[in-house]
């Protein structure tokens, strides 16, 4: 077995030599080893890698040197294989490249030749060129941009209605089905123009080939991924962003599955979005509606009434599990559990409430209950405990783009908490006490916990306490920007979510947009509201 | 940071939104005032050497701020006699990066690219030169050259630029190894860069120009072989900011009168310096973070710790033949240890380390170059068993959001007191 990882490997060319060429593309549970070999802020991809190389005792890899990532890789590997090939791949495709890459097959089938002991088998070179025929004419979502791991693809698969093509980098390979009969230079010259020849990856000089992925009629919407510490493709997405029509949603992930729950979040919003996979529900006895949101921090329930008017609500801290604070916030309320017709949950915890008769992202939930509340807003922004997200609307309310904060805490509830603690005050106390400030603070980490010690350094100058949550609460506005900037937030914005009750936090979004926000007067129950209304539709589907 | 350069970067930084063109004249006059400042000045802490490089590099970065349509953006790596010899000037990531810092008003330009998509892992001095130019502060400039070599972002950012400016633009790209059939290749490259640059300038390369260009660059390579050899048993007191510009004259800057007049020079200086070497003295790895009060306070103007060089002042120390321009600049850039394995970089920092009298091995792990952060490990297994301790330190070059200072300052203090114990 002789692993690889990118798709101008030669695979053909190894086969001929009866290899067994293997992609390695699956996720990591941590990256223990891989640290030790490489530094941390290496491309995540490489560091599932050279986990799994080390997991399953590789001995044998031909790589490719499509990045600084891979080439390191290759540095800190060779010692402890048996075979190691680094395949120099030209960036550019003309004559000269092509004649480079031709060059380096040949070195290729010296050296695995003289390891291996074998010779080079035509037929088995043949044989080597068949690829999946692609069946045309089928509605699909194109996962695109940087490699995606395989158990992540096998979710994508499970969660989503449609069929899923992968367009990733190191998939969509395809070269000529049928090879002529060339003496073994010429056709080394031969093979060096199919490899070169696929449609390129974002590594390669001209890209612009790449445009036709997009442009299949049958292409429903785009996933798109991007690996943390993996520049190539947040490029590729801020383009497709502005030129396509496309339904698109983006991704990143470490290369890991701890993600999962959120990434599941974002792909059950963006399906919504597109009105793909909607479930039926069945509507008992009744005359309210609830919807129940639950977040990392609080449990939300907002009851609803035939006309949509909110008639009860309750806000409680959710605690170790979703179905208990849900309970807790079901008991809270005045109006029964027997006379709500349906629930409807959403929320981080959605999946778990069994109460519930259906569950719909917060994404969805959110527009609708923002645009209930006012018709005139057009972006959302939600600070909520563990996720920050902005949401852009169109002139009917439906979501039309929307993005939230990867894995990293800075910018969401959970930062404010974490500094709150460290300035021993709380979140009320965070919410107003960098209203009042003197020396405009910039907190320039990024990093939570970078951002933390930078907070300890602030207090151990004696800088005010007013000026620091000023500081920390710039740098969340910040960040809300960037994201609010991603999904091209127009006028007018609502706050919801908890972090809408910090009026610092508040104020300086404000400064950053230059105009008010609006934030209605249970920033905290816009989701549950959003969920209801689902419900209350059903319930009159059902009817008609 | 003086609160002179921090009052400095506040009001350019308040210009940039609404007059971005201004704050290209302000920063450009700035660059050039105190570049003369510094030449004429009295300052006696500094060799003459050194302060008239200072001038020679304040000038490079004014000069293509004013004149943008006789200006290419180039890669750092990008052989730069060719440009000299067409009489056109050039800009480069690394330098405005540094130089945007310097004066205070990175962050802006930082922040403006990560709003237009570009990634926040993306290393700082490319994601510095989109900013600027999505502010509108970098100018169009005539074209756009780079190589392949050494770094990821190359593949990124100059498209990017190529594209948002509507500028012709050439990769120049660079195979492994320095094989003969490699050389051939980056050689009919060169070629076509240059017919490239005929087509879009409308002039002639003067082949007698180019060939000037690369004897200065080969007298400049012989007199940095004196200096690296003179630095060996002297101690220069001087700030960390010289090695970074000596990283720009022995890339972009090679092949200049003024650069080769800047060596001439500072080989006078330093053979006038006493002999004794009595503080610790360092090989610096990769870029430097000059600007970073906490780091330049423990080396500049210290007798008790010295940075002597930097890999990358000898990267490109690689003889020319003027008779052959293109073939032995392709050659160059081919040999350069930056291009291959990482053993090359390693090995090549080992024999210099030995040849300096180095005590230690600072590799900097500058924020977002994978071309560093890979090999921090292996790199300092193998410095170590060579003898020389290192300290393996995460930093930015150019973003200070992305330094931790603290942390940063006590980690350089333990390995100074380490690297003392030990002499």
């Amino acid at each position: 077995m002789i692993g690889y990882t990118c798709k101008y490997t030669p695979v053909e060319l190894l086969k001929a030599f009866g290899a067994e060429p293997v992609l390695m593309n699956g996720e990591a549970d941590n990256f223990d080893y891989a640290q030790n070999k490489v530094h941390m802020n290496m491309c995540s991809h490489i560091k599932a890698f050279l986990e799994n190389v080390n997991r399953d005792g590789l001995k044998e890899l031909i790589m490719v040197n499509c990045c600084d990532s891979v080439r390191r890789a290759c540095d800190v590997l060779r010692d402890q294989m048996d075979f190691i090939f680094i395949m120099d791949l030209p960036h550019n495709d003309n004559n000269c490249a092509r004649s480079h890459l031709a060059d380096e097959l040949m070195r290729l089938a010296d050296e695995y030749g003289r390891y291996s002991g074998r010779t080079f088998d035509k037929t088995a070179f043949d044989a080597a060129f068949s690829f999946e025929k692609r069946e045309k004419a089928e509605e699909y979502i194109g996962v695109m941009g940087a490699r995606i791991g395989d158990g992540l693809y096998e979710k994508l698969q499970e969660m989503i209605p449609l069929k899923v093509e992968d367009f990733t980098c190191n998939s969509n390979r395809r070269m000529a089905e049928k090879v002529p009969d060339l003496e073994f230079r010429a056709l080394m010259e031969w093979y060096a123009a199919e490899l070169l020849g696929q449609l390129p990856c974002m590594r390669m000089s001209d890209a612009s080939k790449r445009r036709e992925l997009t442009e299949d009629p049958n292409l429903k919407g785009i996933i798109y991924h991007t690996v943390k510490f993996c520049d190539y493709y947040g490029f590729e997405y801020e383009q497709l962003r502005r030129r396509s029509d496309l339904p698109m949603l983006k991704i990143e992930t470490d290369f890991t599955m701890q993600s999962l729950g959120q990434l599941s979040t974002r792909i059950g919003g963006f399906m919504e979005s597109m009105g793909i996979g909607e479930k039926k529900m069945t509507v008992k006895s009744g005359k309210y509606f609830a919807g129940i949101d639950s977040g990392s921090t609080t449990t939300n329930v907002a009851v609803l009434d035939l006309n949509g008017n909110l008639v009860d609500s309750a806000i409680v801290r959710t605690g170790a599990r979703a179905q208990q604070g849900a309970e807790k916030a079901f008991s809270s309320l005045n109006i029964p559990r027997k006379e709500i017709a349906l629930i409807v949950a959403t929320g981080y915890g959605r999946k778990n409430i069994t109460i519930a008769d259906s569950s719909i992202t917060e994404i969805t939930c959110h527009a609708r209950g923002a645009f209930h509340i006012n018709r005139d807003v057009r972006t959302i922004i939600d600070i909520g405990g563990q996720d920050s997200k902005a949401i852009s609307l169109d002139r009917d309310g439906n979501v039309k783009n929307f993005a939230m904060n990867d894995k990293c805490a800075a910018g969401t509830g959970r930062f404010l908490e974490n500094m709150a603690k460290v300035l021993e005050t709380d979140l009320d106390g965070m919410s107003t006490i960098g209203l009042d400030w003197s020396e405009d603070i910039t907190i320039s980490s990024m990093c939570t916990v970078f951002a933390e010690s930078e907070v300890v350094s602030l207090i151990a100058d004696n800088k005010q306490i007013g000026d620091i949550v000023h500081g920390l609460n710039k740098s969340v506005a910040s960040k809300t920007l960037a994201l609010v900037n991603r999904v091209g937030g127009e006028s007018r914005y609502m706050m919801t979510g908890g972090g809408a009750r910090n009026r610092g936090v508040v104020q300086c979004i404000e400064d950053q947009l230059g105009e008010k926000i609006f934030v209605p007067e249970i920033p905290d129950l816009c989701g549950a509201i959003g969920a209801a209304l689902f419900a209350l539709d059903a319930a009159c589907k059902q009817e008609e | 940071m003086n609160d002179t350069v921090k009052k400095f970067g506040e009001y350019v930084t308040g210009q940039i939104s609404r007059h971005p063109v201004r704050a290209r004249k302000i920063l450009a006059s700035a660059f050039r005032g105190y570049g003369l400042a510094t030449r004429y000045g009295k300052n006696k802490d500094d060799l003459p050497a050194r302060k008239y490089l200072m001038y020679l590099c304040n000038e490079s970065m004014a000069e293509p701020l004013k004149h943008p349509a006789n200006t290419v953006i180039v890669s750092i790596f990008t052989p730069c006699e060719f440009f000299q010899a067409m009489g056109l000037k050039v800009v480069f990531p690394e330098g405005l990066g540094c130089y945007m810092t310097a004066s205070g008003c990175e962050k802006v330009f930082l922040e403006r690219a990560e709003e237009c998509g570009v990634p926040e892992t993306l290393c700082s001095y490319h994601k510095m030169l989109i900013g600027m130019a999505e502010t509108g502060v970098l100018p169009k400039p005539r074209f756009i050259v780079n190589t392949t070599m050494a770094c990821d972002a190359n593949q990124l950012s100059f498209r990017y630029l190529a594209e948002y400016f509507g500028v012709p633009h050439f990769v120049l790209d660079i195979p492994t190894g320095c094989s003969g059939k490699n050389v051939e290749y980056m050689t009919t490259q060169l070629h076509d860069m240059v017919s490239f640059m005929e087509e879009h300038t409308g002039r002639t390369m003067d082949e007698d120009k180019l060939r000037a260009s690369v004897i200065r660059a080969q007298q400049t390579i012989n007199n940095y072989r004196k200096i690296l050899s003179l630095k060996a048993n002297r101690h220069e007191r001087t700030k960390i900011t010289y090695h970074m510009m000596d990283i720009f004259a022995i890339h972009v800057l090679l092949g200049t009168k003024e650069v080769l007049k800047y060596t001439e020079k500072l080989i006078k200086d330093l053979s006038g310096l006493p002999k004794d070497t009595e503080g610790t003295r360092i090989m610096w790895v990769h870029t430097m973070p000059y600007w970073q009060d906490s780091v330049a306070d423990i080396y500049n103007y210290s007798d008790a710790a010295e940075v002597v060089s930097c890999d990358m002042i000898y990267d490109n120390i690689i003889d020319l033949d003027p008779d052959k321009p293109y073939e032995s600049l392709a050659r160059q850039i081919l040999c350069n240890h930056f291009n291959g394995s990482a053993e090359r970089r390693i090995s090549r920092v080992i024999a210099y380390s030995e040849k300096m009298n180095i005590d230690g091995i600072l590799y900097f792990c500058h924020w977002g170059c994978k071309q560093t952060l890979g090999t921090a490990s292996l790199a300092k297994k193998r410095f170590e068993e060579a003898g020389f301790p290192t300290l393996a330190l995460d930093g930015d070059g150019c973003d200070s959001r992305n330094i931790q200072d603290g942390q940063m300052v006590t980690r350089i203090g333990a390995f100074m007191e380490q690297l003392e114990a030990q002499k």
